[in-house]
C-alpha cells in the first residue's frame, strides 16, 4: 500500500514538469533526451525525501537534476553530435545555422539558453537551477547573444 | 544584429522547435521500455520498474575507449563484506514522545564479522497479533547496500503523526532481508495516549535517515589517488579510508585547486552544487571516492600543473601534465574558461 500511495503521489508531483524536463534534456543532451529524463526520474524519484521547497519549487529542483544527469550523460559518452540533423522541420532559413551555433555555445551559456528560451523559465528560477545569481544569468544570457550574433552575423 | 533582436530569434526558434516535439505526457503510460527510448513515469516510479530503471540507467551503452592515466597511483580493490547471515544482526530501538511526534533511534551492528545486509531495513509497526497498524515508512536518503559492523549504526525515527496507544503490544518490524526481520518490541509508555483527534493509520508516517557526523582531516586516511585526462578534461580521483570509529558524513563537496606551472593559480568556475545525494554515511573502516572533473573550455597552459585536492580537510598533491585545449576567447565566461565539478562516492 506504502508504494502504490507513493508511486500515485509522485506521479502526480511530477506530470506537470515533464515538458520541461524533456525539452531540457533534449537541448543539453541531443539525441539522448529520453535516457536523461529516464536517469532524471529515476534519481528524482530516489530523492524525493531530499526535496526542500524551501530552496526552490519542483519544476526548478527536476529541471535541476535533468541538468545534472544531462552533464555526466554527456561526459560518459562522449559522443559528437551532428549539428544539423536536429532542427525544426520544416528548417527555415537560418535556422541550421543557429542550431549549430547554440550547440557550439560554453556549457554554462547553454544551459542558460536552454533554460530560459527553451525551457521557458524566468530568470529568478535559471538561477536557481544554476546556482547562481539573477545577475549572472541575465549576464550569460547576454554574452550568449552576443556570441550567437558574432557566429552568425549580420543575417 | 541587435541584441533584442537576437533574444527575439530566439523566443521564435524555440517555439518552432518544441512544437516540432510532442510533449512527453502524450506517451501511453505502461509502455514497454526500450533501449533508447522512454520509461514511462508510471513505470520508473513502481518499484518493480524502478529496480529495472537503475539496472537501464546504470548498464553500460557505449564504450568510450579509456583515456590514458597521467599521474596514476592504482587503486586496491575494495573488499565487498558477505551477506549478514540471519542470526548475525543485532538491533535496538527507543522512542522519546514529543507533544506531536515521537523521536527515535534505531542501532544496528553485528554479533559477527563485518557484513552486508542488501538495502536500506524496511521498518513497519505492527499491534496486537501482528496487526499492521499502517504507518507509512519513508526513508530519506539511497536504498543502497548497507555494511554493517560491530559497531553501533544508528537510525534517526521521526514517526509524526504518531499513533495513539490503543494497542496491548507495538513491536517494530526491522526487515533486514525478504526472509530476514527481527521484531523490537516498542515501550507502549512511549506513545501517546489516544485523543479526540483522528490519527487514522493512513496518516502515519515513520521516517527514517543515517546518522553520521562531519569527520575532518585526522579522521581520512589516502588509499590511493588517480587523475585522468578525456575529451572533457581532466577526471582527478582520490580514495580516502575512514580510520575514526564513527560513521562519517559522505556529503561533503571535494575541492580542486590547479596552479599552471608558471605559478598562476586558476580561478576554477564554480564547484558544482548539484551533488543532491543524501545516503548513509561511510562506516568505520569504509572507503569513498572523491572525484573532482576539472574541464577546461580553453588554454593554453604548457608546462603542466600542479593540482591539490581537498577532500574532509584531507590534502594531497597530484602532478598533472597538460592536455590540449582550445585557445581561450574573450567571450568565455570564466577565467582561464575552468570549471571543477565534484563529487563523492561512498564505495561498496
Amino acid at each position: 500500500m506504502t508504494a502504490v500511495v507513493e508511486r500515485a503521489s509522485f506521479e502526480e508531483w511530477v506530470r506537470p514538469h515533464l515538458g520541461a524536463m524533456a525539452r531540457l534534456a533534449e537541448r543539453l543532451a541531443p539525441g539522448d533526451g529520453d535516457d536523461v529524463v529516464q536517469d532524471a526520474l529515476t534519481r528524482a524519484w530516489r530523492r524525493w525525501e531530499t526535496f526542500d521547497a524551501g530552496r526552490g519549487t519542483p519544476r526548478t529542483w527536476l529541471l535541476a537534476i535533468v541538468a545534472d544527469r544531462a552533464r555526466r550523460t554527456r561526459l560518459r559518452r562522449r559522443v559528437t553530435v551532428p549539428l544539423v540533423d536536429d532542427v525544426a522541420e520544416p528548417a527555415r532559413e537560418g535556422d541550421v545555422a543557429l542550431e549549430g551555433a547554440l550547440r557550439r555555445l560554453p556549457r554554462r551559456q547553454r544551459l542558460a539558453v536552454a533554460l530560459h528560451y527553451f525551457t521557458g523559465l524566468s530568470v529568478a528560477e535559471c538561477a536557481v537551477v544554476m546556482g547562481c545569481a539573477e545577475g549572472t544569468v541575465k549576464s550569460t544570457l547576454h554574452d550568449a547573444r552576443r556570441r550567437l550574433r558574432e557566429e552568425l552575423g549580420d543575417d | 544584429m541587435t541584441d533584442e533582436r537576437m533574444d527575439e530569434r530566439l523566443r521564435e526558434y524555440a517555439a518552432r522547435w518544441a512544437a516540432a516535439r510532442p510533449a512527453p505526457a502524450s506517451v501511453p503510460l505502461g509502455r514497454q521500455p526500450r533501449r533508447t527510448g522512454w520509461v514511462p513515469v508510471a513505470a520508473a516510479a513502481s518499484v518493480v520498474a524502478l529496480v529495472a530503471g537503475i539496472a537501464y540507467a546504470v548498464a553500460p551503452r557505449r564504450s568510450p575507449a579509456p583515456p590514458p592515466p597521467l599521474a596514476s597511483a592504482s587503486v586496491p580493490p575494495v573488499p565487498t563484506a558477505p551477506a549478514c547471515g540471519q542470526s548475525q544482526v543485532r538491533g535496538e530501538v527507543a522512542f522519546r514522545p514529543t507533544a506531536t511526534y515521537v523521536d527515535g533511534t534505531l542501532d544496528l551492528w553485528t554479533a559477527g564479522p563485518t557484513c552486508t545486509i542488501p538495502h536500506v531495513p524496511t521498518l513497519s509497526v505492527v499491534g496486537d497479533g501482528l496487526r499492521d497498524l499502517g504507518v507509512t515508512y519513508r526513508f530519506a536518503g539511497d536504498d543502497v547496500p548497507v555494511v554493517l559492523t560491530a559497531a553501533h549504526r544508528r537510525l534517526s525515527l521521526t514517526w509524526s503523526p504518531p499513533f495513539c496507544a490503543q494497542t496491548q503490544v507495538v513491536v517494530l518490524m526491522v526487515t533486514i532481508r525478504t526472509d530476514d526481520a527481527f521484531r523490537l518490541p516498542l515501550d507502549k509508555a512511549a506513545l501517546p495516549e489516544c485523543d479526540a483527534v483522528d490519527r487514522g493509520p493512513e496518516t502515519n508516517v515513520l521516517h527514517a535517515q543515517w546518522e553520521h557526523r562531519h569527520c575532518t582531516t585526522a579522521d581520512w586516511q589516502v588509499v590511493s589517488s588517480d587523475a585522468a585526462t578525456g575529451e572533457h578534461g581532466v577526471t582527478v580521483t582520490a580514495v580516502l579510508r575512514n580510520v575514526s570509529a564513527d560513521f562519517c558524513d559522505p556529503y561533503a563537496k571535494p575541492f580542486l585547486g590547479i596552479r599552471t606551472a608558471d605559478g598562476r593559480d586558476l580561478d576554477l568556475g564554480h564547484v558544482s552544487t548539484m551533488d543532491l545525494r543524501s545516503g548513509p554515511g561511510v562506516p568505520p573502516g569504509g572507503q569513498v571516492r572523491a572525484e573532482v572533473l576539472w574541464t577546461a573550455y580553453c588554454g593554453p597552459h604548457p608546462g603542466g600543473y600542479d593540482a591539490s585536492m581537498t577532500v574532509h580537510g584531507a590534502r594531497l598533491a597530484l602532478a598533472l601534465r597538460a592536455h590540449p585545449v582550445p585557445p581561450c576567447r574573450d567571450q568565455d565566461e570564466d577565467t582561464d574558461g575552468s570549471v571543477a565539478t565534484g563529487w563523492l562516492t561512498p564505495l561498496p
